[in-house]
């Protein structure tokens, strides 16, 4: 079983506020690829398409949906809802439907977020923790994010400051990025004195809502040597999941899932995470981005905030972290989020970054996650 | 022998008191205070998420819970009389009530006769007023406006009344209302027995004049308030009796205001008389340290109240919830449906975990495997009803889930812990009546029963905690 698997085109819509339907923005990203899309989809055999669904309108078979507006029937295509973490699935599923002999396969994600109004959007927000339970108590994502960030503060010292540091980062960074929600700069004091949405996270510790979608696609060593001289290739690939209601776990201070997902992950890469030379972490939050840092493994339990504070994860730091502007500043189209991710590794590594290109990075890391921790893929991308 | 008696009665009958679920302020006796201040807040807090449902169970589990520490005490009957809007169903599996045990008196409540049978059976009164009914003399006054219970034991009747509003505050004429509570010569005169009832005549002045209709007034010796939006000159003396510990005399005085207009000068005397029939030298052993003790207590209160929610009345809530909630069309999203909701009552109204009879951990909230052991066998076990912030955070103005839109509107910010009731036992709730601010890790906090939100036409309540200590 070691077949190799590679992605060989990726590409997403712009992320934000777009006017755009779910198919527009499907095409979009489609469009966006390098490569002959059309010859491609032809030789496609699996679809798999992240989205959570928020509205409803479409809960049933969008894949199908999507796949066919980009003019191909005939094959399987199926949603994959994990929620955040929807399309970071998809990319699993995709990646062993070549591992399991198809030649190419389509992983992709989108969400249409913005054309709801604020009462139906908050209805499909915060649906996908422990409902009966954490939804019940009047918690929002924010909320819940925010008694992991508490409670992080509590036992290690985290400060506002730390988290608002990631803000300012991932603004500084979607600067560069074209496809970026936002394209403005943030001071620490703005982050710091924006209103508070769920103490203690403020607006500018929070991902916006955003409309986009996002496609890669995978293929077999053997296609991917007919298309490309340089192939990415997918080489660890995590997936765990854990209690639903924070209240259920032991800590909450951690993400569990994320731990057990890098672990698999990067045992199958057999590397060492100093070989990783960037990542793509799931930053709905701020405190989230602090707290994949450690459960990550690249800085132990308490560290990161230092980290951050020594901007080791800006983009001319040890570890570049979220160099497109991560969720909270590329924008947070839920099930488009996790193949968003893997488009900007393809595109560092295969040196289409533009302005925002880092030098000489070879390993790409990818960290997706549903809800406040339930489930978590973790993906790893390598240049031959 | 008859002096405890009547101590255990009076400590039974203030536990059931409504109001044990407000703080017990120790007021400061000179001068302003911040504990006043709280206090003033927590009136107007009261009530947001409160309906005479919650009122009620409240008021009957802390009834229930103050008989289970006596073990000789059965509870044999329970009187009820009900507003319309009050859900008896909920009542009675909240509270875990045989509803065999329960008589409905509804309508005017005739008190003379339930005094009558309560004389002669154990008997809980629970009488939860309708604040709508104009026939009702102490209308506005949401609480179960009076516990009585009789012959507990070998008790005497003791009636227990207040005479506060937590939604429309209690102005100045409604004092005299009191006297309109026909019911108190009566149990006055009950008393008889037990005490000289000459020695209870309160005397009150009013900007000055004397209120002469108000000559009759026993109070709780625990709680006494007023609140008025002009300024209050309330000159008191009383015959506090029943305490079994001297130091409570602190808290029993309770400065009840919730307007934003005026202020309210208030000094009093507390008097304590030496009635031999009720022994008090037993309840002050230090008599002297009390006599003449002066409360007085100066507030300019604007504080909490110039947020521009005031008298909230428990219409308007159910009114804004509607409002947000009309009773079809818009559920949806994290909908959760009443079938599905109620299938965990006993965990979401009274903390009923499961403990596993294998392996003996416990499960909260409830699941069909031992989370530890994967046994499918388990045993019913109610968790403590006090528990300590794990973690904790506010909601802000409109950032909550449309369901609890109408409840932030009112209240405008909420707090959301996750709350540790035994070690790894922890619950994620709602921390209600406390100012976000006021909350850290490690507060202890106790289980209330509370309005969660109204949906499809439908009030869901559960528990909610607050940090205000219930006993």
């Amino acid at each position: 079983m070691s077949k190799r698997v590679a992605v060989i085109a990726a590409g997403q819509s712009k992320f934000g506020t777009l006017g755009k339907s779910m198919k527009e923005l499907f095409i979009d990203a489609l469009k966006d690829c390098e490569l002959n899309t059309k010859e491609l989809l032809t030789k496609t055999e699996e679809v798999y398409i992240g989205n959570l669904g928020v509205g409803g309108s479409q809960l049933g078979n969008p894949a199908a949906l999507l796949i066919e507006h980009g003019l191909r029937t005939g094959i399987s295509a199926q949603r994959v809802e994990n929620a955040c973490a929807s399309s970071g699935f998809a990319f699993r599923d995709a990646y062993r439907a070549i591992r399991s002999g198809a030649k190419v396969s389509i992983a992709g994600g989108v969400e249409v977020m913005n054309d709801l109004s604020p009462l139906h959007q908050k209805y499909w927000l915060g649906v996908s923790g422990d409902t009966e339970w954490e939804r019940l108590a009047g918690a929002t994502f924010a909320g819940i994010y925010a008694l992991m960030a508490k409670r992080h503060m509590y036992e290690y010292g985290t400060t506002k400051e730390m988290l608002a540091s990631i803000a300012v980062k991932n603004h500084r960074n979607a600067i560069n990025n074209p496809k970026a929600q936002f394209h403005k700069e943030i001071s620490l004091e703005m982050a710091l004195n924006s209103p508070l949405v769920a103490d203690p996270l403020g607006l500018f510790d929070c991902c916006p809502t955003s409309d986009g979608a996002s496609v890669v696609f995978l293929a077999s060593e053997e296609v991917a040597r007919k298309y490309t001289d340089e192939p990415i290739w997918v080489t660890g690939s995590g997936a765990a999941t854990d209690f639903l209601a924070l209240h259920d776990r032991p800590l909450i201070s951690e993400i569990k899932a994320t731990q057990l997902a890098m672990k698999q992950a990067i045992n199958q890469a057999e590397i060492k995470h100093s070989e990783i030379d960037f990542a793509e972490v799931h930053d709905c939050f701020t405190i989230a981005e602090l707290l994949a840092m450690e459960d990550l493994g690249f800085y132990d339990k308490g560290e990161a905030g230092d980290a951050i504070l020594r901007n080791d994860t800006g983009i001319d730091g040890t570890l570049p972290i979220n160099v497109s502007g991560g969720l909270k500043a590329k924008g947070h189209p839920l099930g488009a989020t996790g193949t968003g991710q893997i488009v900007e590794i393809f595109n560092q590594l295969t040196e289409n970054a533009g302005k925002r290109q880092l030098k000489n990075v070879q390993t790409g890391l990818a960290h997706n996650v549903g809800g406040s921790g339930a489930t978590c893929t973790v993906h790893i991308l390598r240049r031959e | 022998m008859y002096c405890s008696h009547l101590k255990e009665g009076i400590k039974l009958g203030l536990i059931t008191h409504i109001f044990s679920n407000l703080p017990r302020l120790k007021l400061k006796y000179t001068g302003g205070s911040t504990q006043l201040e709280r206090f003033y807040h927590a009136s107007y807090k009261f009530g947001v998420d409160e309906t005479p449902t919650t009122l009620g169970v409240n008021c009957m589990i802390n009834f229930l819970d103050s008989i289970n520490e006596h073990k000789s005490l059965e509870l044999k009957s329970i009187f009820i009389s009900y507003p319309e809007d009050f859900e008896l169903d909920t009542f009675l599996e909240a509270t875990g009530i045989d509803s065999d045990k329960v008589l409905i008196v509804n309508g005017r409540v005739n008190l003379e006769i339930l005094w009558e049978i309560g004389k002669t059976l154990d008997t809980c009164f629970i009488n939860i007023t309708d604040p709508k009914s104009s026939n009702n003399e102490i209308r506005g006054v949401l609480t179960p406006s009076a516990i009585l219970f009789a012959n507990i034991s070998s008790f005497n009747p003791l009636l227990v009344l207040d005479n506060f509003n937590r939604f429309n505050n209690l102005r100045i004429p409604t004092l005299s209302r009191i006297n309109s509570l026909s019911v108190e010569k009566r149990v006055l005169e009950s008393l008889t027995p037990i005490v000289d009832k000459e020695k209870l005549i309160l005397t009150n002045t009013l900007n000055g004049k004397k209120l002469s209709k108000l000559k009759n007034f026993i109070c709780s010796n625990q709680w006494f308030g007023f609140s008025g939006d002009a300024t209050l000159l309330l000159n008191l003396q009383m015959l506090v009796f029943g305490h079994d510990s001297s130091s409570d005399i602190e808290k029993s005085f309770i400065l009840f205001n919730g307007n934003e207009l005026g202020s309210v000068t208030v000094s009093g005397k507390i008097i304590v008389k030496n009635n031999s029939s009720l022994s008090v030298e037993k309840f002050f052993k230090t008599e002297e340290k009390y006599t003449n003790l002066e409360l007085k207590v100066e507030e300019k209160k604007q504080c909490y109240l110039s947020k521009g929610v005031q008298n909230i009345s428990i219409e308007k809530f159910l009114k804004l919830q509607n409002t947000h909630n009309p009773s079809e069309s818009i559920a949806q999203g994290a909908f959760i449906s009443n079938a599905q909701y109620l299938k965990e009552k006993n965990s979401r109204y009274r903390l009923v975990s499961n403990r596993c009879t294998e392996c003996e951990e416990i499960i909260f909230p409830p699941r069909l495997y031992c989370r530890y052991c994967y046994s499918l066998t388990k045993k019913d076990l109610p968790l403590p009803k006090t528990g300590k912030i794990y973690s904790l955070t506010t909601i802000m103005k409109g950032a909550a889930p449309s369901e609890f839109v109408a409840y932030q509107e009112l209240d405008s910010i909420y707090s959301v812990g996750i709350i540790e009731l035994l070690p790894n036992v922890r619950i994620i709730s709602q921390i209600t009546d406390w100012e976000s601010n006021e909350l850290d890790i490690n507060d202890e906090v106790h289980m209330v029963f509370r309005l969660i939100y109204c949906q499809d036409g439908l009030r869901r309540y559960g528990f909610k905690f607050t940090k205000l200590k219930i006993f």
